[in-house]
């Protein structure tokens, strides 16, 4: 009996999340509900004239990806939880870095769906044209959702067994992801031509590397989380 | 795939959880081929034991060993390991044969549609095998979190309280399947407050009480009085 190669158990363990999720909806239509009321919130909320639109726009975007993104993340061993599979899982002989792995792009997987959701949604309300700058800010958020799901999804380990992990996973996780969210506010900005600066992709890039700094941390860390 | 180890073995094993000791000191032996039967009051120790030799968690002190080795965490420890905890374990959106399919290509089990097919019918869920599991009774997926220890015939196979929510039949094909784990060469642990279930199966006996180990030995004779006598009636 040979054990999987790592990337096999990302997609074994992607493949079941999704189809899981599928079925369930829960934490999909759960981010997407909390994703449409903040859009609304923002919009009947913030609503002014064109530039002053244009101006809220950036931090309406990237707070929606914080509260929607923090919610799934939340729920990324739900599924682990409920009849404990969390054990048989890490009891596997699979490499637990594509576990988790796997599990990261899940959740990366539901922020984009929620985001190509509330993206423009929020555009459209708010009367903001963003056709122009629309790849620039997609890969903002794109680094950004990845930024939370390295982060949120080897914390989220605590809420198979903590109590109170719903309240302690995002103070664990809002200050983390501070710098992801500052740097998109500021780079999604510059691509508006509403904030000062000169070019936005250096934003980008600190944002990705963030991604893999965290990302390559959290694979490492989560091996020593699993065993009590 | 059939087990050639020698035994499970643990040394000086000890676990303090918050000040208070919940394993003390133990030394024991779980012989390949054999079906050992972990007995015990509640809060004997038997799910820490447990814990502990499944690898989920380390121990304050002490060593556990198989064939010899170190047992740590390792994928390659990991894999010759089955386990039946206190919950099913299972994906309850998932149905019988996506959850045992999902398990088996985690533990790379070769000819893995065959032989979900083999246990799935063995467990007597072929007409339910395609529905999602949480539909299930607590009887159902006992017999499925069974097959699922099962699936990667481990070199060693711990069962905490196998048989709940088992019916007459579900006993028997439990009964059954852990017996043939045995016969393969495999080392079985199994912890449960059936006796005379228990009796039928066990070749040995290891009693706890309090954390500390109170026997160890073959069964030979009346299990239950053996338990009266060296657990219940010492306790007294």
């Amino acid at each position: 009996m040979n054990a999987p190669g790592f990337f096999s158990v990302v997609g074994v363990v992607l493949a079941k999340d999704l189809r899981t999720e599928l079925r369930s909806k829960q934490t999909l239509m759960t981010m997407a509900m909390f994703g449409l009321v903040l859009t609304f919130v923002f919009a009947f909320g913030f609503v002014a004239d064109p530039a002053t639109n244009k101006k809220v726009l950036p931090g309406a975007l990237w707070a929606s990806l914080l509260f929607t993104g923090t919610l799934g993340v939340g729920r990324t061993f739900a599924r682990e939880a409920e009849l404990g599979a969390f054990a048989a899982l890490v009891l596997s002989p699979a490499d637990r870095a594509a576990v988790l792995l796997g599990k990261m792009l899940g959740n990366l997987a539901m922020s984009i769906v929620v985001m190509v959701l509330v993206v423009p949604l929020l555009a459209l309300m708010l009367r903001v044209d963003i056709t122009a700058t629309a790849a620039i800010i997609a890969l903002q958020l794109l680094l950004g959702a990845l930024g939370f799901a390295v982060v949120g999804t080897p914390l989220a380990v605590m809420a198979v067994n903590a109590r109170f992990a719903e309240v302690l996973l995002p103070i664990v996780v809002f200050p983390l992801v501070t710098p992801v969210l500052i740097a998109g506010v500021k780079g999604t900005g510059i691509a508006l031509g509403t904030t000062i600066g000169e070019d936005a992709w250096g934003w980008v890039q600190f944002i990705a590397a963030f991604d893999v700094a965290f990302g390559v941390g959290g694979l490492f860390l989560f091996e020593r989380m699993v065993t009590e | 795939m059939s087990p050639t180890g020698q035994a499970l073995c643990v040394r000086g094993l000890g676990r303090i959880y918050d000040d208070h000791y919940a394993l003390v000191g133990l030394d024991a032996t779980f012989p390949a081929g054999t079906i050992t039967a972990l007995l015990g009051p509640n809060g004997a120790g038997k799910s820490t034991l447990m814990g502990m030799l499944s690898t989920l968690a380390r121990p304050s002190e002490g060593e556990v060993t198989l064939d010899g080795q170190p047992l740590d965490d390792s994928p390659a420890m990991r894999g010759r390991i089955g386990y039946v905890g206190h919950r099913t374990m299972l994906y309850g959106p998932l149905s019988a044969r996506e959850n045992l399919a999902f398990f088996g290509r985690l533990y790379g089990v070769p000819d893995l549609t065959g032989r979900v097919d083999a246990l799935i019918t063995e467990v007597g869920l072929a007409r339910d095998a395609d529905r999602p599991v949480e539909g299930f009774s607590r009887g159902m997926a006992q017999r499925l979190t069974i097959a699922r220890a099962l699936l990667p015939e481990p070199a060693v196979l711990l069962l905490d309280e196998p048989f709940t929510g088992l019916d007459q039949d579900g006993l028997v094909v439990a009964s059954r399947m852990i017996a043939r784990r045995r016969d393969a060469g495999a080392a079985v642990v199994l912890a449960s407050h059936d006796l005379a279930l228990t009796a039928t199966l066990a070749d040995r006996a290891l009693m706890l009480r309090r954390g500390r180990k109170v026997f160890e030995g073959p069964v030979e004779g009346d299990l239950a009085a053996l338990y009266r006598e060296r657990v219940e009636e010492a306790a007294a």
